[in-house]
């Protein structure tokens, strides 16, 4: 019987060498399932940094034509509550009747270095809470928001995605190295932030904390 | 003659597996049953807690016309017009799936049959309030609950089953009346639950 | 079949027939011996039988067309507002009309251009909404001369795809739940002078089947029910269009 069973695992050594091989190729497949399916449309890359600090921010995206990256540096700062409602240029206005009841204005700047023919339009900025809730700058929210891009002046031209392949020439870009943007954003009243979230697309985004109180 | 029972055996065994694993197949809850929302009941006039968000149906009314600002509508059967409010939990939501189901459940009716009539989405914590309009037959009325969810895809997700509390006289005197309703301005925020 | 076992070959142990010498063999024996033959071919691989039984069928099948191509089967004609059932919709259409502009819901058209409005009914007895766009690829019309889609484009009367509107109020209809019999307008838009006195429309019925690629089940593999000719005329004055509408 003992005979008998020490004949199995030699006569099965290589199959049983191979199993664990195997078994890692299994699971990697999955993983590529994973990888390819799953983590690109998921909030899985952050890029950390602190609110007033200058970082480097790079990420992928994809047009006609093909896969470009987009390579930039940029610096959040001045979060602060309650400000005035300003218009596109930054430009402080007249209130313009109140805000929704139970919410509270935000306002925060955005400095940005770039090649003027990196394409940075359709950015989210976003607060973010200790609870990991996301409040989002949405424009169809604040009257006085035109819904300009939240990370590019609008009075320059600015460089666009390729939508298709054969596509003539566009104005070149007058967008100067270096800007600031303000953005404002309504959030709940009771919405404490914690960091300032801003990102193009998945899975890549930056976060800035917010310094503890007083470093806003 | 004993081979030839054996083979028997094997194919009487073969068929049987095929016959067993088709009923078993068929049988067997499919994924539609496995795939399907997880149902929060819940009433009129209370909030019921979704994985996204919190709805509350805030009032039903019945009518053969429906007025928008832009618009009439009338309608073969009867329009469902239920003022909702709906408070993201973590990320910007919205009305993005609703639909009334009869009694029975066998019958769905979504809304925005006509135009897509726009509810904004709102961020954490700040309340939307928007009338949802169905069109529906009036004999599924009576006792039909309202459906909620905030994704297009409610697969796996949490889906409000509100009921709507509506009897079938309310329906019938909404028949008779010919009453009509002017659908209310959507309110964002407000709302302290 | 006949010549199957001919052209098999002999088997090693079978003396060979008709050799030099030999006796003409009467009837049955041959017969007899050739249905060995051919009984030993077939057995002789588990592939032949299949084989034989198919060209058995084929040279059977022969006399009543074989392989030649089947005629299509003639669609039905139904008579205009008699309700079709094309799943999941039960369908009648009625009439038609053209008009430079069926109501003020409707846009101005470019000079030369005018609507037809096909008026019916529609019942969805799915157990859920379906989307307008399902009975819009449903219903074909087969001879409106120079249609123009909504951009005021020509194209082929195969690519005219309707707009569907409720008739009752004169708004789009862009869903479709269980069990309402909705009053319809179908319009079309065309730059033809003239327009016949009748339009042909192929109505359509699908299946409800559940879709590989997603497994999920949905409407699918449009099918032709019938046809219906409907009677088209200029809108008559005074009636209000796609609609009896009393938009304000």
């Amino acid at each position: 019987m003992g005979e008998g069973r020490v004949g199995w695992w030699r006569r099965n050594r290589w199959g049983l060498l191979a199993l664990p091989v195997v078994l890692v190729v299994v699971g990697a497949s999955g993983w590529g399932r994973v990888a390819t399916f799953w983590l690109p449309y998921e909030m899985v890359d952050s890029v950390d940094t602190e609110v007033g600090r200058m970082t480097d921010f790079t990420d992928d995206y994809v047009d006609a034509g093909g896969t470009r990256e987009r390579s930039l540096r940029m610096a959040v700062r001045n979060v602060v509550a309650d400000p005035q409602p300003v218009d596109v240029a930054g430009v402080p206005l007249e209130v313009l009747g109140e805000l929704p009841g139970g919410t509270r204005l935000w306002q925060l700047e955005i400095d940005v270095e770039a090649d003027p023919e990196m394409v940075l339009g359709g950015c989210h900025v976003a607060l973010v809470d200790a609870a990991g809730r996301v409040t989002e700058r949405d424009a169809t929210l604040l009257p006085w928001d035109a819904g300009w891009d939240a990370c590019q002046p609008h009075d320059t031209v600015n460089p666009m995605a390729q939508l298709f392949v054969d596509e003539p020439e566009r104005d070149p870009s007058t967008r100067p190295p270096a800007y600031s943007k303000v953005v404002q954003l309504l959030a709940a009243a009771d919405f404490e932030p914690v960091a300032v979230r801003v990102w193009w697309e998945p899975p890549t985004f930056l976060t800035a904390q917010l310094l503890p109180a007083g470093g806003r | 003659m004993n081979r030839s029972w054996g083979r028997l055996g094997k194919a009487a065994f073969v068929l049987v597996a095929l016959v067993v694993g088709k009923e078993l197949a068929t049988s067997l809850p499919d994924q539609s049953a496995s795939l399907r929302p997880f149902e929060v009941d819940g009433e009129a006039g209370e909030a019921v807690e979704l994985r996204t968000g919190t709805v509350e149906v805030l009032d039903v009314a019945l009518a053969t016309t429906v007025f928008t600002p832009t618009e009439g509508y009338r309608t073969p059967g009867l329009w469902v017009v239920v003022g909702a409010r709906l408070t993201p939990a973590d990320e910007k939501k919205t009305f993005t799936y609703t639909a009334v189901r009869s009694a029975e459940g066998d019958r769905v009716w979504e809304g925005r049959t006509r135009t897509a009539l726009g509810c904004p989405a709102t961020p954490p914590g700040v309340p939307v309030t928007c009338d949802l309009t169905f069109e529906v037959p009036p004999e599924a009325l009576a006792g039909a609950d309202l459906l909620v969810s905030t994704e297009t895809d409610q697969r796996h997700d949490s889906l409000a089953v509100i009921d709507l509390g509506l009897t079938a006289e309310q329906v019938e005197e909404a028949l008779a009346a010919e009453e009509t309703i002017e659908t209310r301005a959507t309110v964002v925020g407000g709302g302290d639950g | 079949m006949a010549d199957a076992p001919a052209a098999a070959p002999r088997p090693a142990d079978t003396p060979p027939a008709g050799g030099d010498g030999t006796p003409p063999r009467r009837l049955p024996r041959v017969a007899g011996e050739a249905s060995s033959r051919a009984r030993t071919w077939v057995t002789a691989t588990p592939y032949r039988l299949p084989l034989a039984v198919a060209l058995a069928g084929l040279v059977v099948s022969a006399p009543f067309g074989g392989w030649r191509t089947a005629e299509p089967e003639a669609t039905s004609v139904t008579a205009a507002g008699e309700v079709v059932q094309a799943p999941p919709f039960e369908v009648s259409l009625e009439r038609a009309y053209f008009t430079p502009r069926p109501s003020d819901s409707f846009p101005e058209l470019d000079p030369g251009q005018q609507y037809v409005v096909v008026r019916g009914t529609v019942t969805s007895r799915h157990d859920r909404t379906v989307p307008g766009t399902l009975l819009t690829q449903a219903v074909a019309v087969t001879d409106l001369p120079d249609p123009v889609n909504i951009l005021g484009a020509p194209i082929d009367v195969t690519q005219a795809r309707p707009e569907l509107y409720s008739a009752q109020d004169s708004t789009g209809l862009s869903r479709i739940g269980p069990d309402l019999t909705y009053e319809i307008g179908l319009v079309y838009r065309t730059e033809a002078d003239e327009l016949p006195h009748e339009l042909t429309f192929t109505l359509s019925g699908y299946t409800y089947r559940r879709v590989n690629f997603s497994s999920e089940q949905d409407w699918r593999d449009p099918a032709e029910v019938t046809q219906v000719v409907v009677p088209l005329a200029p809108q008559e004055t005074g009636q209000a269009g796609a609609d009896d509408g009393d938009d304000r």
